[in-house]
């Protein structure tokens, strides 16, 4: 949007801002015109000051609504004069506030003078007003010189003896200032207009011409003054530049008498130095800063003229100015220039050891210096001894050599300092200003302090080689004391007479202005009153034939008198035929015989009769007549407070016609309105019914809606209800707009609500022509979400604790509040959510969004009794909640929704909590079905209450036929599956058999297959689960327990048998005497069992390596089967009177991987066997064959006997320990060669066949996997 | 000739052995399985028999000592398990199957006749 000021506005703020700025402008103006007739400086008052008569007149005309302007004007000037001398400071700006204060208050309390004096508007008529006038001038004109000079007094800017001088100027200026301003101003502003505009250019003319003549005149007494009193300063200023000049050149002087002095043949010590420098000082009475002396130093003697001259200074060293301007050691040149010699010292210190060489403009009047050989001048500069701000200046003197050396001999002054002095001394009227004419006029010493002087003397002179100018100028206490009151009074008394010539000049023009209007007016007086006579009746009489409608004016005694054609005409007769002074009623009577008229057809002297008092009754009254051509007269008689009887017949036919139409139109419109199904009504701007309906008409109690036109509520409803509706109307026609409300109306004692609905008629050229209404009752609708919302606010008193949001939904307009709580669980404060059903949609979550709106519209059709949804939500941060959402809607009488209603609980813990649980069933879940231990829990009613996949495996049970089972139930259902040496002893017996928290117990299950379980009993903590039953399959266990067992009986059973015979044998033998022979053969046998012991040891232990190393300790290695066959055999020692084993080369030569010392003893082991299970003779052989085993080739080693051969059943046994196929204990043996061949073999990826026949033999066949060196059989550990 | 002993025992070193201590004082009969054993107590009535448990064919010791207790005839038949099988489990079997004595190989045969010779009288 554009910020433009709409240009109407702008010339009505240029308008108003008008009159303030030309106050402040003409005070200021004016202001500082009077000030150029001042007698002085600064705040002195000035001759005339036309600012207190602006003033004055503006507070008069205007009133308190100047009072800013003319503070501000007069608050400009005094700071514009004011500031002009002073700083700007606190004080200043307090004393301009305070002036300003004061000048406000002279012209207000000027203003009120004025008004009871001699009143406002202000007429000068009489020399009483005007010396009226001037008295309340005087007397107004005390305030602002008391005032004033009170405060400048107060703020120490008047002194006071020039106290009385002050007053009375600036009392004589303000009086003079109101005397001529104020009747200027009142030509531009003041009252009586015509009075003051009159005079006003002449009186401008006048004063403003004699304001220059002053002026002229003032000015040139002026100037004489000044030069009377500038005579006298010149003789004077002569004299202060002689005695400066004089004090310079002493200084010039003394420079070059100290240079001639060191240029001597006599050495000069820092001591006579002093001295003679402090006598010059004390000779010269002008103020020097400094007298000193600098030697030349070259470089190569630095070090030594420090030296010499710390001898003094202690701290002595050659320095310079660094950037910033401290002191810091001098860089190394070829020569230096220290001040060395300084007096006095005491404010000079830093001096002492400053180089002046290292300083360009020194340095430049230093070169100077040395070219002339005499005094030369520095331009202006700074001292560095310098600590305020004022300028210095060297003068120095080049000593070119001499007992002192070469050197430079300086006189150092501060130039205020040394003015100062020397001025001081002659005038204190005198203000100095030295100018440097060679450094561009650069200021050495300003003792005009920023002041402009009005005027001063100026005088050129040489210094020290350099062209300076001197000015000087008279002070303000020299310009008072030489004040001159010549031009004063001048201006005074000039002023005066002009204020007293300008009010005679008013009074007399004033006084001719009334003489001359008097006259005017009476004569234009006359002249239009003759005119308008002329022209009214003129006038009157076109305007009588001019018209369309019939006129007639009949006398008081009923005459014509007057009549245009129309009238005539309507009457059915015309000029020719008509003759005035007939009466009415002979003329009526005449037209109704003429069957004019159609009313007085048949009845004339009836109808004459009426119309005749009509006529005389001439009330106004519309009297409507039909002509026999069928058009219809309006007749409108009345009578003149003359007596006359003036009428009007107007032709309405068109009228008429268009009445009727209107009366049709109203008819329909009447019988729209009526059957409108509300009320309705229509009403004009004063809100007076102009039309209503039936219903409205039914409504206010009324029997029929005619009864209503022209009512107003006033008449209707209590005054109350009908002041707040008209007030209502009022309201919608002031601002154009609709308005609609609800509001409750009792009526009979009943409450009903009424909805109204109120818009201005408005025409199409904009104008208000009233307004219309329409109102229903909406009682039942009302009730009906009173009620609702009567049960929201229960509900929602109910549901606060519970946490739950309220919502509630009005389905036809999409209007939906949410209750606070239902927002904060969403994370909204109150106000960041509109009532709109959207923002409740919106936020569900999208996949769940068609699930829920159509659960909402299920229930809103009415298939659902409830709705009822869980779904999520988006919360304000944009993470989704779990709401679940219940509510119901309110049907109306069709069965359509008006409002739904419900609740949302915020769901998520539980969500999430659900989530959690499900997850970690499922992880329980997948523990379950691939533990191998079967889990069954009990409920705290100890009730099986879950099982898992595992117990129904290992028990084949039903889930189903377990699951709800009581302790004892359950123990009884696992029993009848149990084996009855091993059965359950039931949960009761578990749980006192163990400690507190387990019990265990093996049960043996005959079905589904044999099995033995360990059952365990664990307690629980849990709230759901009491106990937890484990059951694991220990069935593997148990049978290795029991074989290890087994093994431990029958080895320890194998063991103590030859041992009984060792220990038994060997007892009788100490016991009992013996044959030789005997006692052999028991000592034989002794030997023999105990071979035997030691065959089963070894053979145990070997075993035992075996199994424990799993073929860890097998070296697998290429073997040829041949040889390996052929060493084996040779191990085994043939039985005597038996032949070796018959082997049977193989054909081609077969390789396995193999360890070669294992495979040799289980070759071994088997032809042992053979030759021990053929007692009876017959021959062992030993072939070789090979067999395709799936994908792979295996060589096997087949050792047959012709032996005793086995059972079928005892070939069963053959591979267990201990197991001897021979009982009879013939056969030495152990019975466990064959399971150290099955082992070796089976490790090595082979393994055994016995083919045996009972009392037939025995083939034994090993078969390992045929080998090549690249095979697999090389990889020990995939071969283990 | 003194009292009938009967031994029996699957090895034939340990049946000599029995018989090597009991000497002449006793008619000694031998038995190397269990259904000979029982044929021969009921055939010979032993004062004592000294029995093996474990050995082959079709009954071993301790159905032979059931055998033996169960039998009328055989009432006055001392036995005396002579076994390899030293676990307790053992020897309370054979307690409990009415065996008057119980030794567990090795044993000392000059303790087993002492024995034999208690229960001869």
């Amino acid at each position: 949007m554009s910020r433009m000021i709409h240009p109407l506005r702008f010339t009505a703020c240029m308008r108003a801002l008008l009159l303030p700025l030309s106050i402040v402008a003409a005070f200021v103006f004016t202001g500082k015109v009077g000030l150029m007739f001042a007698h002085g400086e600064g705040y002195d008052a000035s001759g005339l000051f036309p600012p207190a008569g602006i003033a004055l007149a503006c507070a008069l005309v205007y009133g308190k609504r100047a009072w800013p302007w003319i503070f501000l004007g007069s608050l400009l000037l005094n700071i514009s004069t004011g500031f002009s001398s002073l700083s700007v400071t606190i004080l200043g700006l307090a004393v301009a506030l305070g002036l300003a204060g004061a000048s406000l208050l002279q012209a207000t309390i000027g203003a009120w003078i004025f008004r009871n004096t001699i009143g406002y508007p202000l007429v000068l008529t009489s020399g009483w007003l005007v010396s009226r006038f001037i008295f309340s001038t005087l007397a107004a004109c005390l305030v602002s010189a008391s005032l004033s000079l009170g405060i400048l007094m107060a703020a120490g800017r008047a002194s006071l003896e020039t106290l009385p001088f002050s007053w009375l100027t600036w009392y004589v200026g303000d009086s003079l200032g109101v005397i001529l301003a104020l009747p200027l101003t009142m030509t531009l502003i003041g009252e009586p207009r015509i009075l003051w505009r009159s005079s006003r250019l002449k009186l401008w003319a006048l004063i403003g011409f004699g304001l220059i003549v002053l002026g002229a005149l003032t000015h040139r007494v002026n100037v004489w003054e000044k030069e009377q009193a500038l005579a006298e300063f010149r003789v004077q200023s002569q004299q202060i530049g002689d005695l400066l000049l004089y004090r310079l050149t002493e200084q010039e002087f003394l420079v070059s008498q100290l240079a001639a002095l060191m240029a001597g043949t006599t050495p000069i010590s820092r001591q006579e130095f002093s001295r003679i420098a402090s006598n010059a000082r004390a000779h010269f009475k002008a103020s020097i800063q400094a007298i000193e002396w600098a030697p030349r130093i070259e470089n190569s003697g630095r070090t030594a003229f420090e030296l010499r001259q710390q001898q003094d200074f202690p701290k002595f060293v050659i320095q310079e100015r660094n950037a910033t301007g401290n002191p810091v050691v001098a860089a190394s040149r070829s020569d230096y220039l220290p001040v060395s010699y300084v007096e006095p010292v005491s404010g000079n210190e830093v001096a002492v050891g400053f180089d002046l060489a290292s300083n360009s403009s020194r340095r430049i009047t230093i070169e100077a210096a040395r070219r002339t050989a005499a005094p030369v001048a520095t331009p202006p500069l700074k001292l560095v001894q310098e600590r305020g701000s004022q300028q210095g200046l060297l003068l120095v003197n080049w000593v070119p050599g001499g007992a002192n050396g070469p050197g430079l001999t300086l006189v150092v002054l501060r130039l205020s300092d040394f003015i100062n002095g020397v001025v001081a001394d002659s005038d204190p009227h005198s203000m100095v200003r030295l100018v440097d004419a060679d450094a561009g006029n650069a200021v050495l010493h300003d003792g005009f302090r920023g002041t402009r002087p009005g005027m001063w003397t100026e005088r050129q002179f040489n210094f020290g080689g350099r062209h300076y100018t001197l000015q000087i100028a008279p002070t303000t206490t020299y310009l008072t004391v030489h004040r001159a009151w010549q031009s004063w009074w001048l201006l005074a008394g000039g002023l005066s007479l002009l204020g007293m010539l300008s009010i005679s000049f008013l009074l007399l023009s004033a006084h001719a202005v009334r003489m001359e209007e008097m006259v005017t007016e009476r004569t234009l007086d006359l002249d239009s009153a003759r005119r308008s006579a002329e022209q009214a009746s003129n006038l009157l009489r076109e305007a009588v034939e001019s018209i369309a409608q019939g006129f007639s004016i009949y006398d008081p005694d009923d005459r014509l008198v007057l009549c245009n054609d129309a009238y005539l005409d309507f009457h059915g007769t015309n000029r020719d035929e008509m003759r005035f002074g007939i009466t009415f009623e002979e003329f009526s009577r005449c037209t109704a015989q003429s069957g004019q008229y159609e009313a007085a057809k048949g009845r004339v002297e009836e109808w004459v009769a009426e119309r005749v008092e009509q006529h005389r009754r001439a009330g106004g009254e519309v009297i409507q007549q039909q002509l026999a051509n069928g058009h219809w007269l309006m007749i409108l008689e009345y009578r003149t407070p003359s007596g006359y009887i003036a009428a009007n017949h107007i032709d309405i036919t068109a009228l008429k016609m268009v009445t009727e139409e209107l009366r049709q139109r109203e008819l329909y419109l009447r019988a729209v309105i009526d059957n409108l199904p509300f009320m309705f009504w229509l009403k004009d701007t004063d809100s007076r019914f102009l039309a209503v309906n039936t219903h409205f008409s039914d409504a206010c109690g009324l029997s029929a809606p005619e009864q209503m036109i022209g009512r107003t509520d006033l008449d209707i409803w209590p005054r109350a209800l009908a002041e707040q509706y008209r007030a209502d109307d009022r309201k919608v026609m002031e601002g154009r707009s609709e308005k609609s409300l609800e509001e409750p109306i009792e009526t009979n004692g009943r409450r009903h609500w009424i909805e109204t609905f109120k818009k201005p008629v408005v025409a199409d050229d904009g104008k208000m022509l009233g307004i219309v209404g329409f109102a229903r009752d909406i009682t039942e609708r009302k009730e009906m979400e009173e009620a609702l919302a009567e049960s929201r606010e229960r509900w929602e008193l109910a549901v606060a604790g519970a946490n739950d949001g309220i919502w509630d939904w009005n389905p036809v307009t999409g209007e939906a509040y949410f209750s606070p709580r239902w927002k904060a669980m969403l994370g909204y404060a109150d106000d960041e959510i509109s009532a709109h059903f959207d923002e409740w949609k919106s936020r569900i979550h999208p996949e769940d969004a068609a699930r829920v709106m159509l659960d909402l519209r299920g229930h809103m059709t009415g298939e659902t009794g409830n709705f009822q949804c869980e779904f999520r939500m988006r919360c304000r941060d944009g993470r989704y909640k779990w709401i679940l959402s219940r509510g119901r809607a309110l049907l109306d009488g069709q069965g359509k929704p008006v409002r739904v209603t419900g609740s949302s609980t915020d769901t998520t813990a539980r969500h999430d909590a659900e989530a959690r649980i499900s997850d970690r069933n499922e992880q329980l879940n997948a523990i379950f079905s691939v533990s191998p231990d079967g889990f069954v829990s009990f409920d705290r009613n100890h009730r099986v209450k879950y099982v898992s996949p595992a117990f129904l495996r290992l028990t084949a049970l039903n889930e189903a036929s377990v699951v709800g089972l009581g302790e004892e139930e359950f123990s009884k259902r696992l029993r009848r599956i149990c084996l009855p040496h091993a059965s359950f002893r039931g949960i009761e017996h578990l749980r006192h058999a163990g400690d507190q928290q387990v019990g265990r117990e093996l049960i043996e299950l005959s079905a589904p297959c044999h099995r033995v379980l360990e059952i365990g009993l664990r307690q629980s903590d849990a709230e759901t689960v009491s106990q937890i039953l484990y059951f694991r399959d220990v069935t593997h266990e148990t049978e290795v327990d029991r074989m290890k067992s087994e093994f431990l009986a029958t080895a320890a059973h194998e063991l103590r048998t030859p041992m009984a015979s060792i220990f038994g044998f060997s007892e009788l033998l100490l016991c009992q005497e013996f044959d030789e022979e005997t006692r052999r053969e028991l000592v034989e046998t002794i030997h023999r069992q105990s071979g035997l012991i030691t065959a089963i040891v070894n053979e145990l232990l070997d075993l035992a390596r075996i199994e424990a190393r799993r073929g860890k300790d097998f070296m697998f290695e290429p073997l040829s089967l041949g040889n390996l066959v052929e060493v084996a055999a040779g191990l085994y020692k043939v039985p005597p009177g038996r032949n070796p084993p018959l082997i049977h080369a193989p054909d081609v030569s077969l390789h396995i991987m193999a360890d070669s010392i294992k495979t040799q003893q289980a070759v071994t082991n088997l032809i042992s066997n053979a030759y021990k299970y053929s007692p009876a003779g017959g021959d062992v052989s030993i072939r070789f064959v090979t067999r395709q085993e799936g994908a792979r080739a295996l060589a096997g080693i087949e050792i047959s006997d012709q032996g005793i051969g086995m059972t079928p059943a005892q070939v069963a046994h053959v591979f267990e320990r201990f197991y001897r196929a021979d009982t009879s204990g013939k056969i030495p043996g152990t019975g466990l060669g064959m399971s150290i061949v099955k082992e070796i073999v089976e490790i090595q990826n082979g393994h055994v066949d016995v083919q045996s026949t009972l009392g037939q033999g025995t083939t034994v066949t090993i078969w390992l996997p045929l080998g090549t060196l690249t095979d697999d059989i090389s990889n020990p550990e995939q071969a283990s | 000739m003194g009292q009938k002993v009967l031994i029996v025992d699957d090895h034939a070193d340990i049946r000599r052995l029995v018989r090597l201590t009991l000497g002449k004082s006793y008619e000694v009969f031998e038995a190397e399985d269990g259904v000979t054993a029982l044929e021969t107590a009921q055939r010979e009535r032993p004062a004592v028999v000294v029995l093996d448990v474990m050995m082959p064919g079709a009954l071993d010791g301790f159905q032979v000592l059931k055998a033996i207790k169960s039998d009328p005839d055989l009432k006055s038949t001392k036995v005396i398990m002579a076994t390899a099988r030293g676990q307790f489990e053992d020897y309370k079997t054979g307690k409990s199957m009415g065996a008057d004595e119980y030794v567990i190989k090795p044993f000392s045969p000059i303790r087993l006749a002492g024995m034999i010779k208690e229960f001869v009288g």
